[in-house]
């Protein structure tokens, strides 16, 4: 056996294990569906690189750091011998210092030198720049760091050309800085290094638009004189290598081996109690989930709370804090400590707690935080939580990415976060140095979780999941192609990207005969009044979001997203803010403005949503394929009131309010009511095969497009009247209403309004997006279904019956789809 | 599909086949049309527009454009100017007075031939990196007899830009004043960009005359605004006919490129020619009107303008002289506060105090409900004359006392200590 690496600290002092232990041996064992152990490692180091600058040694020596974890080094060395790389290590491994080592060595060789910082976003680039800023106020030399994003002050702008180090997002580098080029033309001759944080966030359409806006960076950064070295780094994915490649248009080098330490950590995975196994109910997830932090907090565990959605935040805020209240009180009542829920079962004492602390109200042990809150209020939360003050932060996604909150001894997840990279990253948020950690997923009911509750092996065994980009869409490349011709003009034999000289010049030269850009003798050009960068919206069009305002103030409490407000803000919804609720009085559609007042219900709300599609222009055609325009109408029926802690349905409202609608492209198949007699099922099994086989076709078709989940969207829907009626899993039967002999159509749709280019490729590539459904559905080992194939949550019988239905559309469908010029 | 195939595809040709030229189908509008229909009619049309705002908009051929060759104008474009004999020395006057960087007392004087009037025609406002600069005019008093000539050079193609910036480089080396109308944050700026841009050489450090800064120190507060075609038409009595919208200048240039139709350009290239023409008629106008105020002014607004850039920077007696008339006029309340404060100031550094306490009573008289006369002549008191009393007295009654003015409050109490201390 290998002697078990030094830990500095004893694991005795931890509550964990031996909480851990009394689950997997009391009555919590049965809902226990897989415990994983894993070991404790302890920190690879290798000294300080010979030539790093000795300034920046000693800066590094004043914060604590003498030597360097085995990546960190790695990278440094990668980068010294002219390599781009993407550093793929856990969260909190120190990927930061990776890129800030070398970029500060840089920039101290060489006063000229500069570099570039990429976040996704705003408020991660103001975040995580203070660690650099950190770092250059130790070298007490004026290293000038500055933040350039749509916030910056116009006084400032100017100012951020100067600097060292400059901090932006793709939106300002794509519209702000790119197509003003010369004005940054000294920043640009000194770019050394382009640093790509949280590099799996640009996947899909996004990833595409980025990987262009790259090329771009690339293109006139070479104009100045530069040629920059590409530092990225990137969370858990199968690919990031790939990745990263993809985006850089050129080979990037993964730097994988983690060499951070790390305490032991349980992996816990807790599937609620049936409680009619007949109808598949089970214990709340989130009340379960709440039952259990408040062990870990009664055994002083820090701990961070993962929800679903921004309502599950408010409402486990709510009884997180009615807990502990109520134990609070109970406590001074009885002045003796509270038996934990585990020790009232088990009737073994809890261990008594000595010298503590006076005690903080309930509002400051439990602590929200989602996107949303404004951003004072999610400063003051993320201050708690740096500085200790809190036991519990239930927090969204929105504490997904890199946001600098210090670490936790436990994360509880309510819910499977949607995907295993996901589920990794938020379980990595657990561990504070080498104490012992926690991760507890507790399941929910939906068909995705209660598979993986059966599967546990679909999270620990398999790879987690590709990101890839497609930069040759054309409706992605064309809008950057005119960008770039804008900023300097394409002369002959130029290369772009992946695009070798002969193709790129082949697509100009189309460009140029469609009128969009400007042939000359030896190069392509742009001309017109407007940027060209004014028509790209990278993550597709973003819409004003809605501010929640209290009627009585007039005090903005909140803002939501405006794909979120119709669901989250319609009249009379409980709207929570951090534990309070507040009712809905009414939503402003036109000012983007939702007036509540404070109320004090034991109900929330839960909207019912219709979707409706409609075929605006069908553009091409071979049965049963179609592609085209289409319009989409998503309706907030009315809402259910669910009663606090039963989650009894306890009422119903109308709701009236614009639908929201989407224009966008869409790919069709049409199922005939022939093919259906032909399959020998009724409506009913039709309509689930339908679904089932929807399912798999969007899979394959995610895959084949090198595009993200969340680029398409897929629908099955029923033709009523006009338009076609969309059926959900839950009701998986034709409408009632509807005519028997009317067709269903499965519509898998581009997410973006106007559409992205998607539908038209699948159209193009449908005998192979066919062919792939179907080999995956005869593939697949499962029985009855599963999130690779069918989706989760059917039978064996309707999985049967979507193969047979995918044998019957590959049939009648056309074998290869030549396209004839109009 | 090959990237090439899936492009064409999308984004087709906008010419037709050689030889397939065929009659636009009409297709008759259908006889009745349900509301429905309608709003499909539309949707589909808004769609079609958001496809081709996104680019793929059909025009015909590209054809390679013909070569420019500047038209022949009408008489009244080119106005008929000739650099006189007095010419060269007020223009130097005038741009010691005005440019930007002055022109130094000491140096050479003008010659007529050393001015170059320049204004760009570019494919944007935005200092950006596709704005392109196509058409530069330029003029001067290099015309037979030291008549005012104007040329134009043009850019066939954007690529061509950098051969056309150095042909520029001739007439720039000949001159030493510029002459503009927004060059200071426009044209040259944006020349620099564009040369810096194609890595070429252009001098363009020369003494500059903006005539926009001018005309809005000196007129603009008769002027309706301060573009060049107000000006024109309200100071020059110059009225444009059939002159282009400067925002369709970038479409005019897209569409020549594409299609080689000359018309827009002609279009532009008049409205640019009479713009430089402008400069020179509004230059030889200012010069009057700066150099030779008493005469020229047309009212006591514009003799505290002139007057007050003549004490900064010029003739310091003409200056005192405008401002002096322009006092003993009407004048609106800001523009006596400014000019007072000026020739006060004018006053104090020459060393004529005295001449103080008259020029703050008039202010006095004039402005009665504002403070600074009074705060003003208590200085003179208490600093010039040493008469305490006379000056307590001044800010007791200051008519900023009864809102409570600090400043005030606090000079009072500061007169009040020392006269106390004074008489005891």
């Amino acid at each position: 056996m290998p002697a078990a690496p030094r830990i500095d600290q004893p694991t005795a002092t931890s509550p964990i294990t031996p909480l851990v232990e009394r689950w997997l041996s009391g009555p919590h064992r049965r809902q226990i569906v897989a415990h994983r152990l894993l070991a404790p490692e302890a920190a690879r180091s290798e000294p300080l690189p010979a030539a790093l600058d000795p300034r920046l040694r000693q800066a590094l020596a004043a914060q604590g750091i003498v030597t360097l974890y085995r990546h960190q080094a790695a990278a440094y060395a990668a980068l010294q011998r002219g390599e781009d790389l993407v550093v793929a290590t856990p969260t909190a491994s120190g990927k930061t210092l990776c890129y800030n080592l070398p970029v500060f060595d840089a920039l101290l060789a060489d006063p000229t030198a500069r570099a570039l910082y990429l976040f996704p976003t705003k408020a991660l680039a103001r975040d995580q720049i203070e660690t650099a800023r950190a770092l250059a106020r130790g070298l007490e030399l004026p290293l000038g760091i500055a933040v350039y994003d749509g916030d910056t002050p116009p006084g400032e702008r100017r100012a951020a050309r100067r600097a060292r180090i400059l901090a932006t997002n793709p939106e300002m580098l794509h519209a702000g800085i790119l197509p003003h080029h010369p004005l940054w033309a000294e920043f640009l001759a000194g770019l050394r290094y382009i640093v790509v944080d949280e590099v799996h966030s640009y996947r899909g359409v996004f990833g595409s638009h980025m990987a262009h806006v790259l090329r771009r960076l690339r293109r006139v950064a070479t104009f100045h004189g530069a040629s920059p070295r590409f530092v990225a780094t990137s969370a858990t994915i199968a690919n990031p290598a790939e990745l990263a490649t993809q985006l850089w248009s050129s080979p990037v080098q993964g730097v994988g081996d983690n060499g951070a330490p790390r305490g032991e950590r349980h992996l816990v995975l807790y599937n609620p109690p049936a409680i009619d196994p007949g109808l598949g109910l089970r214990a709340s997830c989130l009340k379960t989930a709440c039952a259990l932090t408040r062990e870990l907090v009664q055994q002083g565990v820090n701990t961070l709370f993962f929800c679903r959605s921004r309502r599950s935040v408010e409402v486990a805020v709510h009884y997180l804090r009615e807990t502990l209240r109520a134990d609070e009180q109970r406590e001074q009542r009885l002045a003796e400590p509270p038996p934990t829920l585990h020790a009232l079962l088990s009737s073994a004492a809890a261990p008594p707690k000595s010298g503590e602390a006076p005690a903080r109200e309930a509002s400051q042990r439990v602590r929200g935080y989602r996107g949303g809150y404004l951003p004072d209020r999610r400063r003051a939360v993320e201050r708690a939580m740096r500085a200790g003050e809190t036991d519990v932060v239930v927090a969204t996604s929105a504490l997904e990415l890199g946001i600098d909150i210090g670490s936790f001894d436990a994360v509880v997840m309510a819910g499977w976060p949607g995907s295993r990279a996901a589920a990794w990253q938020r379980a990595g948020r657990a561990g504070r140095q080498l104490r012992p950690s926690l991760a507890l997923l507790v399941f929910g009911s939906d068909p995705l979780d209660q598979f993986v509750a059966t599967e546990p092996d679909y999270l620990f065994g398999q790879g987690v999941e590709h990101a890839c980009t497609d930069p040759d869409n054309v409706a992605v490349l064309v809008p950057h192609l005119k960008c770039a011709a804008y900023e300097l003009p394409f002369t002959q034999r130029e290369a772009y990207g992946s695009l070798a000289a002969a193709e790129a010049q082949a697509a100009l030269a189309t460009l140029a005969d469609a009128g969009l850009l400007h042939r000359g003798r030896e190069s392509y050009h742009y001309v017109g009044a407007q940027f060209p960068a004014n028509d790209v919206a990278l993550r597709g069009p973003l819409d004003e979001n809605f501010l929640v305002v209290e009627r009585s103030q007039a005090e903005v409490l909140a803002e939501v997203d405006y794909r979120d407000a119709p669901q989250a803000l319609h009249d009379h919804a409980i709207h929570q803010i951090e534990g309070l609720q507040y009712e809905v009085l009414q939503l402003d559609h036109e000012q983007r403005k939702a007036y509540v007042q404070a109320v004090n219900v034991d109900y929330f709300t839960d909207a019912m949503v219709q979707r409706r599609l409609r075929i605006l222009e069908l553009l091409q055609q071979r049965a049963p394929l179609a592609q085209g325009e289409v319009h989409l109408v998503e309706r907030v029926v009315g809402f259910k009131k669910i009663k606090l802690h039963t989650h009894e349905n306890i009422g119903y409202g109308e709701v009236n309010q614009p639908d929201r609608e989407l224009h966008t492209s869409a790919f069709w198949l049409t199922l005939e009511p022939a093919l259906a007699a032909a399959l020998g099922c009724g409506p009913a099994a039709l309509a689930a095969a339908a679904l089932a086989y929807a399912h798999c076709l969007r899979t394959a078709a995610v895959v084949l497009l090198m595009s993200d989940r969340q680029d398409l969207g897929h629908a099955v829907a029923q033709a009523h009247g006009g338009w076609y009626a969309g059926l959900d899993q839950r009701a998986a039967q034709p409408l009632a209403a509807a005519d028997p002999s009317a067709p269903l159509a499965l519509f898998l749709y581009d997410a973006y309004a106007g559409g992205t280019g998607l539908s038209e490729r699948l159209y193009e590539c449908a005998p192979e997006l066919l062919s792939r459904t179907a080999h995956q559905l005869a593939r697949c080992p499962c029985r009855a279904g599963c999130p690779a194939c069918v989706g989760p949550g059917r039978s064996a019988v309707i999985k049967a019956d979507a193969a047979r239905l995918s044998t019957a559309l590959q049939r009648s469908s056309p074998a290869t789809l030549r396209v004839v010029p109009q | 599909m090959r990237l090439v195939e899936r492009l064409r595809r999308a984004y087709p040709a906008s010419a037709p086949p050689v030889g397939a030229a065929q009659a636009p189908v009409l297709t008759p509008p259908p006889a009745q049309r349900s509301p429905d229909q309608l709003v499909r009619a539309l949707q589909r049309q808004i769609l079609q527009l958001e496809r081709s705002a996104r680019g793929a908009s059909a025009s015909p051929a590209p054809r390679p454009p013909e070569p420019f060759s500047a038209p022949d104008y009408p008489a009244a474009v080119t106005p008929a100017l000739v650099a006189d004999a007095g010419f060269s020395e007020r223009l130097t006057a005038l741009a010691a007075l005005a440019a930007s960087p002055a022109l130094s007392s000491g140096e050479r004087p003008l010659a007529a031939d050393e001015l170059l009037f320049l204004d760009t025609e570019t494919t944007g406002l935005a200092r950006s990196a596709g704005t392109v600069v196509f058409l530069i005019g330029v003029g001067g008093f290099w015309g037979p007899g030291g008549s005012l000539a104007i040329e134009q050079l043009f850019v066939e193609h954007p690529e061509r830009e950098a051969e056309v910036l150095r042909r520029l480089a001739p007439y720039l080396a000949r001159a030493r004043l510029l002459v503009t109308y927004n060059g200071a944050s426009f044209d040259l700026p944006l020349l620099r960009l564009r040369a810096a841009l194609h890595r070429e050489p252009l001098a363009l450090a020369h003494a500059h005359l903006d005539l926009l800064a001018l005309c809005r120190h000196h007129f603009a507060h008769r002027l309706t605004n301060c573009r060049l075609v107000t000006v024109e038409r309200e100071m020059l009595s110059r009225e444009r006919e059939h002159d282009i919208d400067g925002a369709d200048v970038p479409a005019l240039y897209a569409e020549f490129l594409r299609h080689g139709q000359r018309g827009g350009i002609q279009r532009i290239a008049e409205h640019n020619h009479r713009d430089v023409g402008s400069l020179a008629l509004l230059l030889e106008r200012v010069t009057r009107q700066v150099l030779d105020p008493l005469q020229w002014a047309e009212d006591a607004a514009e003799l505290c303008a002139t007057g007050t850039r003549h004490l900064r920077r010029g003739d310091a007696a003409l200056g005192e002289a405008c401002l002096q008339r322009a006092l003993a006029r009407t004048l609106p309340g800001h523009v006596r506060h400014r000019a007072t404060v000026a020739l006060a100031a004018h006053l104090r550094r020459s060393g004529r105090t005295a001449a103080l306490e008259p020029l703050w009573e008039h202010y006095r008289h004039e402005l009665p409900h504002s403070s600074s006369g009074h705060v003003a002549l208590a200085k003179y008191h208490e600093h010039v004359t040493g008469e305490l009393e006379r000056a307590l007295a001044l800010v007791r009654t200051a008519p900023g006392l009864a809102t409570g003015d600090l400043a005030l409050l606090r000079r009072l109490q500061r007169l009040q200590q020392k006269l106390s201390s004074a008489t005891t």
